[in-house]
Order: C-alpha cells, then sequence, then structure tokens
C-alpha cells in the first residue's frame, strides 16, 4: 500500500476511536453535556407519575439552574396542592429560546412526558430569535420529526446544513468546541476574564458598527414553541429572572406570550434583589433563589388550580 | 465561499471528480465553468468585470503579437495598462481618492460638506488584474508566445485556487500548464497536496483565527485603556494572524492546484526567520515581491542607475506595493517604511554588494531585530488610522504593567504559535520547503495527527475571514 494512503488510513481509525471515545466518555467532558443526556429520565418522571400528580417543568438556562429552587418548589406546591408533585428540570447552560423549543419537543413533548405547568425562565435576550450554534441543535436538541421543519426555518446554506448534520452524526464533531474551553479555562492564566473582556468588547463593537444591530427584533421561534406545545395541553407559565439591574423583557415577547396564550411574570422588573444576591453578578444564589422561588408559587398555584 | 468551508470542500470534491473523468480541452472548459461558479459565489455581478478584464487583455495581446511595428505595439501594450490600472483604480481606489480630495477641499475652505463615494471592491480585483497584466506585459516582452484560445486565457486568469487571494502566477510558468495535458494524479503529487492542503488549513484555522481573537481586540479597544506588554502582545499575535492567514491561503490554493496536476508559485518561505529586510522579502508574498521586482523595480531602472536612482526606486516600487494593499495612507506609509529599510539596510550592507556577517549570537540578535522590525511595520499596516499608531507606540514606550490579558496572550501565542515555529525552525535547518515529505511515513501521520486534532479541538472562538480577500 503507498504510504500516503496508509496515513489517511491512520488518521481515519484515530477519529474512529475518538469518535468511540466521545461517545462512552461525553458526559465527563461537561456537566451540561451529563445534564442532557439526562433529559429523557426527566420526561421519564413526569411519564411514570400518577394521573393525579401536578406536573411541572422547570425550563431555561444556568438562570433557571441557578434561580428556581427545586426542592423548595416541590414542598410548597405539595403543602398547597394536596396531592402529588413532581418536578422535572431543563436547563442547559448558555441555551435560548432554540434550544428550549426544540429541546422540549424532543425530550417531552414527542416523548409523550407532557408537564401540565411549564416555568420558563429567562433573561432579557434568551426569548428573540438568533440561533446560536448549528452543531449543537443537530447533535443535541432537534428531534428526527422536527428536522425537515427545522431545515426549512433556520438552516441557511450548505454550512449551515453541513455542520448540522456532521454534528447530528458524529459525536466527535458535537463535542469538539467543548476541549478548549476544558483545556484553556484549567491551564492558561487569566483565560476566563480574557474571553469575557474580549466576548464583552466584540459584542459591543458589533452593537456599535453592525447595520445587524438595528435589526427588529422577531420571536418566530418562541411563536412555533408556544402554538406548538397547545394541542398537548401544557401551560406556559414564562418568568423573566431577577437581575442586579431591573430590566423589562422585549414588547415583541410580551405580545408572542400573550397571543399564545403564556402567563408572563415579569420578575426582571418586579421583583428588586439586592446586589450581595448576585455573587457573579448575574445568577442568584441560594437565599435568592428561595425568594424568586416563592415569588413564582401564587402564579403555579393560579395554573395548578385552573384559575387564569 | 472560503476555503476553510464545508462548502468550498464539497464543491472541491465535485470539481475534482469531474475533472478526473474528462479530456485534456474538456478539463478546461470544466475548469472555467468551476472558476466562474466559485467567483460567483462571492458576488455574481462581479462575474461581468472579471469576464470584461479578460477580454480586454485577450485582445489586446492578439493585437500586440499581430503588430507589424513597434509603434503599435506599444499603443496595445499601453490600452492594456491604462485599461486595466483604471479598472482597478475605479473599484479600489476611486472612493478613497474623492474623499481625500474633499477632505483637502474643506481644509482650504473650497467645499462645505465631504464628499463620499462608496464602490463596492471585488473580491481579488488586484489578484487577478495583475495576472492579466503580467500576460500582456510578457507578450509584449516576447517573454510568453500569444494566448490563442480563449478558453485557456480565461481559465489562467480565473483559476479558482488562486483567483481571489493568489499567489499570483506568471504568464510564463501558469500558462503552458493550462495550455498543455496535465500529468496523471501520482502518489506524489497526492502527497504533496495533501501536506500543502493540512498545513495549509492549519495555519487559517488554528493559528490565524485564534491570533485573530487576540489581535482584533487589541487594535478594538481604546488605546489608552491598554499597557504595553498587551500592545506588545497584539502586535506579535497579528503578525502570526496575517502570516497564517494568507499563507495558510496560499498553501491551500497550492495544494488544491496540485491534486489536479498544476504547479503553482511558492509564495511564502518561513518569512519570519528572515535576517534583513531584504530576506524578508525574498520570503513573503514572494509572488507579489517578484512582480513588483519584474514589472515596476526593474522597468524604472532597478540598480542599473547608480546609488541615488535604485533608492528612488526602492522606494516608489514599496510605495506602490503598499498602496496595492488597499485603499488607505496606512498601507503607503507601511510600503514606505519597508522602502525606507530596504534602502538604509542596502546603505549599511555596502550598496547591496555585501551582507552582513552573519554566524552564532550575531545571526540571532539580527534575527531579533529584523522580527521586532517587521512588527513595528504590521502595527502600521493594521492599525485604523495613524492617530492610533501614535497612541500604540505612546504606550509602548510608557505603560509597563503585566495584565491578566497579557498573561493570557502569552500563553495562547506560546501554545498556538511556538509548535509551529519549532517546525519551521527544523525545515530552515534542512534549507527545504517540503522537508516533512521526504521523512518516513509514521512519522508524517503523526503530524498531520497532530494538526487535525488542533482543527479539531481548537477552533477559533470567532472565524475570521480571509483578510487578503479584501485585497
Amino acid at each position: 500500500m503507498k504510504n500516503e494512503f496508509k496515513i489517511l488510513l491512520c488518521l481515519a481509525c484515530l477519529l474512529l476511536v475518538l469518535e468511540a471515545g466521545a461517545r462512552v466518555f461525553e458526559t465527563l467532558l461537561s456537566k451540561d453535556v451529563q445534564h442532557l443526556r439526562e433529559l429523557p429520565a426527566q420526561a421519564e418522571k413526569l411519564r411514570a407519575a400518577s394521573q393525579d400528580a401536578f406536573k411541572i417543568l422547570v425550563l431555561g438556562n444556568s438562570l433557571a439552574r441557578c434561580g428556581v429552587d427545586a426542592p423548595l418548589l416541590t414542598k410548597e406546591l405539595k403543602q398547597q396542592l394536596q396531592r402529588e408533585v413532581v418536578v422535572a428540570v431543563m436547563h442547559p447552560d448558555g441555551s435560548r429560546v432554540e434550544e428550549w423549543a426544540y429541546g422540549y419537543r424532543r425530550f417531552f413533548q414527542q416523548a409523550g412526558a407532557v408537564p401540565d405547568v411549564v416555568l420558563l425562565i429567562t433573561g432579557r435576550v434568551h426569548l428573540t430569535d438568533q440561533l446560536k450554534s448549528v452543531s449543537d441543535m443537530g447533535a443535541f436538541y432537534v428531534s428526527g420529526q422536527d428536522t425537515g421543519f427545522f431545515a426549512q426555518s433556520s438552516l441557511h446554506g450548505i454550512e449551515d446544513t453541513s455542520r448540522f448534520w456532521v454534528a447530528r452524526a458524529s459525536a466527535l464533531f458535537a463535542h469538539a468546541d467543548r476541549v478548549q474551553p476544558l483545556v484553556f479555562y484549567r491551564f492558561v492564566p487569566g483565560y476566563d476574564a480574557t474571553a469575557q473582556g474580549i466576548n464583552q468588547s466584540a459584542s459591543r463593537a458589533l452593537t456599535a458598527g453592525s447595520p445587524h444591530a438595528a435589526k427588529p427584533l422577531t420571536c418566530q421561534t418562541l411563536a412555533f414553541f408556544l402554538d406548538g406545545s397547545k394541542p398537548s395541553g401544557a401551560r406556559f407559565l414564562i418568568a423573566s429572572a431577577p437581575m442586579p439591574e431591573p430590566y423589562s423583557l422585549p414588547v415583541e415577547v410580551l405580545e408572542t406570550a400573550t397571543r399564545a396564550g403564556a402567563l408572563v411574570v415579569d420578575a426582571g422588573k418586579t421583583l428588586a434583589l439586592p446586589v450581595e444576591r448576585f455573587p457573579d453578578r448575574y445568577h442568584l444564589d441560594d437565599p435568592g433563589a428561595e425568594t424568586f422561588t416563592r415569588f413564582l408559587l401564587p402564579p403555579i398555584l393560579n395554573l395548578a388550580k385552573g384559575r387564569p | 465561499m472560503w476555503f476553510n468551508s464545508f462548502g468550498f470542500w464539497l464543491y472541491f470534491a465535485v470539481v475534482a471528480l469531474v475533472y478526473a473523468l474528462l479530456t485534456w480541452k474538456w478539463q478546461n472548459r470544466w475548469l472555467l465553468l468551476a472558476s466562474y461558479f466559485f467567483y460567483g459565489c462571492f458576488d455574481w455581478r462581479f462575474l461581468a468585470l472579471i469576464f470584461f478584464c479578460t477580454a480586454l487583455n485577450y485582445h489586446a495581446a492578439l493585437r500586440i503579437a499581430a503588430a507589424s511595428d513597434e509603434a503599435r505595439r506599444k499603443f496595445w501594450i499601453g490600452w492594456s495598462l491604462v485599461a486595466s490600472l483604471l479598472v482597478l483604480c475605479v473599484f479600489k481606489y476611486l472612493g478613497f481618492f474623492v474623499q481625500e480630495t474633499s477632505r483637502l477641499l474643506q481644509a482650504l475652505h473650497l467645499t462645505a460638506h465631504p464628499w463620499t463615494l462608496e464602490i463596492m471592491l471585488p473580491a481579488g480585483i488586484s489578484f487577478f488584474t495583475f495576472h492579466a497584466l503580467s500576460y500582456t506585459i510578457d507578450v509584449y516582452r516576447r517573454d510568453t508566445p500569444v494566448c490563442r484560445s480563449f478558453t485557456d486565457f480565461a481559465l489562467f486568469i480565473s483559476f479558482f485556487p488562486q483567483l481571489v487571494a493568489g499567489p499570483i502566477n506568471r504568464s510564463t510558468q501558469l500558462l503552458p500548464q493550462v495550455a498543455k495535458p496535465r500529468p496523471k494524479p501520482d502518489e506524489a503529487r497526492f502527497r504533496q497536496g495533501l501536506y500543502l492542503v493540512l498545513t495549509g488549513l492549519f495555519l487559517k484555522v488554528v493559528v490565524a483565527d485564534n491570533m485573530a481573537w487576540l489581535a482584533d481586540h487589541v487594535f478594538r479597544v481604546p488605546a489608552s485603556s491598554l499597557q504595553a506588554p498587551e500592545v506588545l502582545l497584539g502586535i506579535y499575535a497579528f503578525a502570526f494572524q496575517i502570516y497564517g492567514d494568507f499563507a495558510g491561503y496560499s498553501s491551500i490554493a497550492c495544494g488544491t492546484a496540485a491534486w489536479m496536476g498544476f504547479d503553482l508559485m511558492t509564495n511564502f518561505r518561513r518569512p519570519y526567520f528572515a535576517l534583513d529586510p531584504r530576506d524578508f522579502w525574498a520570503r513573503w508574498h514572494i509572488s507579489l515581491s517578484t512582480w513588483l521586482r519584474d514589472y515596476l523595480y526593474i522597468p524604472l531602472g532597478g540598480n542599473r542607475q547608480g546609488e541615488w536612482r535604485t533608492q528612488r526606486n526602492l522606494l516608489v516600487t514599496m510605495l506602490l506595493g503598499g498602496l496595492w494593499h488597499g485603499a488607505s495612507w496606512t498601507f503607503v506609509a507601511w510600503g514606505g517604511v519597508h522602502g525606507l529599510w530596504l534602502i538604509i539596510h542596502r546603505w549599511l550592507a555596502g550598496g547591496g554588494r555585501g551582507g552582513f556577517p552573519a554566524a552564532g549570537w550575531r545571526k540571532l540578535v539580527q534575527w531579533c531585530v529584523t522580527f521586532h522590525l517587521i512588527c513595528l511595520t504590521w502595527l502600521l499596516f493594521r492599525a485604523e488610522s495613524f492617530g492610533q499608531v501614535v497612541e500604540m507606540l505612546h504606550v509602548l514606550s510608557s505603560k509597563w504593567l503585566w495584565t491578566s490579558f497579557a498573561s493570557t496572550a502569552l500563553a495562547l501565542l506560546a501554545f498556538f504559535v511556538v509548535p509551529w515555529m519549532l517546525y519551521e525552525t527544523w525545515q530552515e535547518r534542512r534549507g527545504q520547503d517540503e522537508a516533512l515529505l521526504s521523512v518516513a511515513w509514521p512519522w508524517r501521520a503523526l503530524f498531520y495527527a497532530v494538526l487535525v486534532l488542533m482543527m479539531l479541538f481548537f477552533p477559533p472562538p470567532t472565524v475570521s475571514e480571509f483578510i487578503y480577500f479584501r485585497f
């Protein structure tokens, strides 16, 4: 055999071994992957619950993970409703409406694990259209059933389509982006602060100089998400998470949610918490999470009791 | 359609597959069609422009060859030069000159309002104009026979691997390859192509784009908010960004062309190992520096008319070389500084007759000084304005405080750049461009495995476009 073909064969074998490794050890790569792989178990919790139980899904990203005290929520709801309460969670870090919509459909709705209430925790920017990573969508979120629609609505051009399908086929490709942060955050001095600084300066420059910055906000994915969930009977409570500075959800989000019959709690505007409750100036600490969870209880109870 | 995109490699797979099935004449037609499709992917409206430039120079060359007297030959070469450069000037420089004239008139209070003229820059216009001009000049000089096949000539101008960012291939080198059947694909060509494509992709995806992440930040934020180590490391990062970007593109171009049986010109030869400015220009963007030497510097008189004229010719050549890169005074100044440096070096080296003694530690010092002077010129090249250059130089001379960004930048430079430079040191010692191709295959396999894994696991946080597409 010619030498260059031996080399290609070696490279192919190496990639195959890594692909197998990525599939076997993927949960060691990040807590996020571990969480994503546990989603079928979360769905199973809802499916296995008795007919009479109150089922709630906490959906969001790290704002939901740090902001909602799930044990407290379970305890309080159980006490108030006097029936079994099952809480499932889906909060991959850095996710937003695209991941929530397709992830919810794939892991819960299409798997027959429909909650009574979906508690959607969001920040100001997470519910407007802005697809971040087609690779992640292909690898983790979009189900076979939704692929056609997703391809038509969100994959623009050969580049997007290729990334989507390669990520769907290869765990190695899908997880490749996780290696760099894993290495750099651990071994490169000051990487965390530098990356934050660079991203901030880049985003400021983009907002200042790009015509896209003035592009009107749209909520097509949110509308698709809410409208598509209606037939299953799940009711939606959309709550903005508190931040050190009060903020309102964009008008487009409020209009879309209202049109689809979702209940909105603008806690980002109405629930003012002291800055000490945000140790990293973004996420709530435990006492903050307790306050926010208690703040959400009345509207959840209203939905549970079937009140508007 | 960038070389580091899935789209390009899908396109290339289809082009190469069909190409392999065709006979020579049809191969040329197919490649021409594929090249026009490639160019049309950037902006289909400019297909008319490249076709116009091709037809213009094809016709002019035929006229030159058919002319019975010197006056007619001169007329047609003049027509080709003026018309081609006019097209280049309109698309690349007109907006700039309108803006600068407006500024001057405003300063003289002759106009109250600034004039602006925004013309879209066609991808690779400087490259294909220079391709075309090299051909008509070569025909005029009788260095190359006139090409009578329009398809062959159009393919020479638009051959997709080199179309939008070079290398700028000469008619004497590429046209004969177009005009006759290429060698059948064999293991040697496949090996060379694989090496060039993989190293090119590595230089672009891993070195250039990761360095762009750092360099862009340093040149984006106000210089007053930076410390000297940050500016210095930002300039180093840009030096390796532009090298990885452009050398990477050229390498992929040469590799894909090699797979189709073409030999393109080597464009980079480890430029940061240069020991003086002359050495640097013999290693950096070789296809442009030799083009400027053969079609500008030598016709101006080169070094044949005394020291003063030689220095003038050097400066004019480098100033125009700077302007070729873009319509901005910073590019002109960059060319000018290189010109002055070449003149000073020539003067110190005794009129170009001898060099500095280069042995042991002297060589190391010489390399270190040259590398830092090159980096200093990159500051001019990358800066948005002269104001930014002055501010950054001021920071470099005053605010020496080590920061967290500096630690990160240093670590990333060490991680991404040092291994490649060690590899180039090995190449430099062997004195071969493709030394890796002559080592045992398991070493090559190991080297390629590292490149592939780095590309897979260490892509940049944000993808940058190829810098030279803008030129």
